[in-house]
């Protein structure tokens, strides 16, 4: 547990850092949501319409811009190498740098996705159900996502093979993330909500628990 | 307690690196991997940290093929953060490999003025003294060091060897790779040109 805590300490100074990454995804989360009604005009309807599905494609690219350097950075500096080392596990390290990649990257944008929203239309009364689809559905993609990085280790054009990878397996976390904003503005039931938002618990919840193991198994058997 | 390597080969991508290679390194002893470059002096070292899999034969420490936590490991990479202090450096990887910080570590490899100094301002050689300090503080029994004096000066070169020695000298066993010959006093030369093996 003490070696834990201490990986995660650093981990999270190295992320909570000026130059980490979350800066970066606040910005491309922000342009992406800034830009879109820009092309696509002022009317309302469209814009709310389509504004379930634009947040939570706009927070996967957001996750996959970031989940280049999960794994590869520390590769190439040799990190890993004294990581293997030491008492913890791949699995452990992969779960702890997870964890760290949804508090730099998924956490500060909950922050601004209630002034964001505004911006494509959505009801003001309904920010703190988006902001909670978004606090639980997020984790999967932090966690799935380290399945693509520990993939492409060792590759040279990692950056290009994470997304297909991994895309496919965001899908249901895109389903029901953006189906649990849709059923409230368009059917206005909470019970379907609620369903959705317990759908994603179990995506994310099964993706905790699940892929820091595959994780490890990975990067043990890919790493030279 | 021995470091033992077996008719160890090595296979990557179809080319042979390392061809039927066995040594044992019994404690209190030195041994000099030599080589031309690509000849797998870095191989040679990162199958016995087991990075690499081996294709045949077998490597053991103290009998134990599992043995992650008895080794420290000083490579070309030396997984230093651009944005923490060698301070902050040592603190950590000293807690984390479980040795605990040893007070003076800094100032003995000559950084004690730069302790609070972000890596990213430490020229390489500067960078390789502090992966030395990292070295002092890990209380491992095996040594793995991987042409550890080619960024170093004259007098950190110094340094190292005498650093090299006490460690001899307390029971410990080291295995360096080097395609300069920057220490003369090797139990064991592994030349891997012509996989001489001389005690």
């Amino acid at each position: 547990m003490f070696h834990l805590k201490l990986l995660l300490l650093r981990e999270l100074k190295s992320s909570l850092s000026l130059k980490g990454s979350y800066i970066l995804s606040l910005a491309f989360f922000s342009i992406t949501i800034i830009v879109l009604p820009i092309g696509i005009g002022p009317d309302k309807n469209i814009l709310s319409l389509i504004s379930p599905g634009l947040i939570w494609v706009s927070l996967i690219l957001t996750s996959l811009l970031s989940l280049n350097s999960l794994f590869h950075e520390d590769y190439i500096d040799g990190t890993l190498d004294l990581y293997k080392t030491g008492p913890l596990s791949f699995s452990e390290i992969a779960f702890v740098k997870s964890l760290v990649h949804w508090i730099s990257n998924f956490l500060p944008l909950l922050f601004i996705t209630p002034v964001l929203s505004l911006l494509i239309a959505l009801p003001n009364n309904l920010l703190i159900y988006i902001s909670l689809s978004i606090l639980i559905g997020t984790p999967s993609l932090s966690f799935i996502g380290s399945l693509g990085s520990a993939l492409t280790l060792s590759l040279r054009q990692h950056n290009l093979l994470i997304p297909l990878i991994i895309f496919p397996l965001f899908i249901p976390t895109l389903i029901f993330g953006s189906g649990s904003i849709s059923s409230l503005i368009f059917s206005g039931f909470e019970e379907v909500f609620i369903r959705q938002i317990y759908l994603l618990t179990g995506i994310s919840g099964i993706s905790l628990v699940i892929c820091p193991f595959i994780c490890g198994y990975i990067l043990d058997s890919n790493y030279d | 307690m021995s470091l033992k390597v077996s008719s160890v080969s090595c296979y990557r991508s179809g080319y042979k690196i390392i061809d039927n290679i066995s040594f044992e390194l019994k404690t209190g002893k030195l041994a000099l991997i030599s080589g031309s470059n690509g000849s797998g002096k870095t191989s040679l070292l990162r199958m016995v940290a087991g990075f690499i899999p081996l294709s045949f034969g077998d490597i053991s420490f103290n009998s134990k093929k599992e043995y992650r936590d008895e080794f420290f490991i000083l490579g070309h990479n030396l997984a230093i953060k651009d944005d923490i202090s060698p301070e902050e450096d040592i603190k950590f990887w000293s807690s984390y490999l479980g040795s605990g910080y040893i007070n003076g570590v800094l100032e003995r490899v000559g950084l004690g003025k730069l302790k609070k100094t972000p890596c990213k301002y430490l020229s390489q050689g500067q960078k390789q003294r502090l992966v030395i300090a990292r070295l002092l503080s890990s209380n491992k029994s095996l040594w793995l060091l991987d042409e550890p004096s080619s960024s170093l000066d004259r007098d950190a070169s110094i340094f190292l060897k005498e650093i090299i020695n006490e460690h001899k000298n307390s029971g410990g066993s080291i295995l360096v790779s080097s395609h300069i010959d920057f220490l003369d006093n090797a139990d064991i030369k592994i030349n891997l040109d012509n996989k001489n093996v001389s005690s």
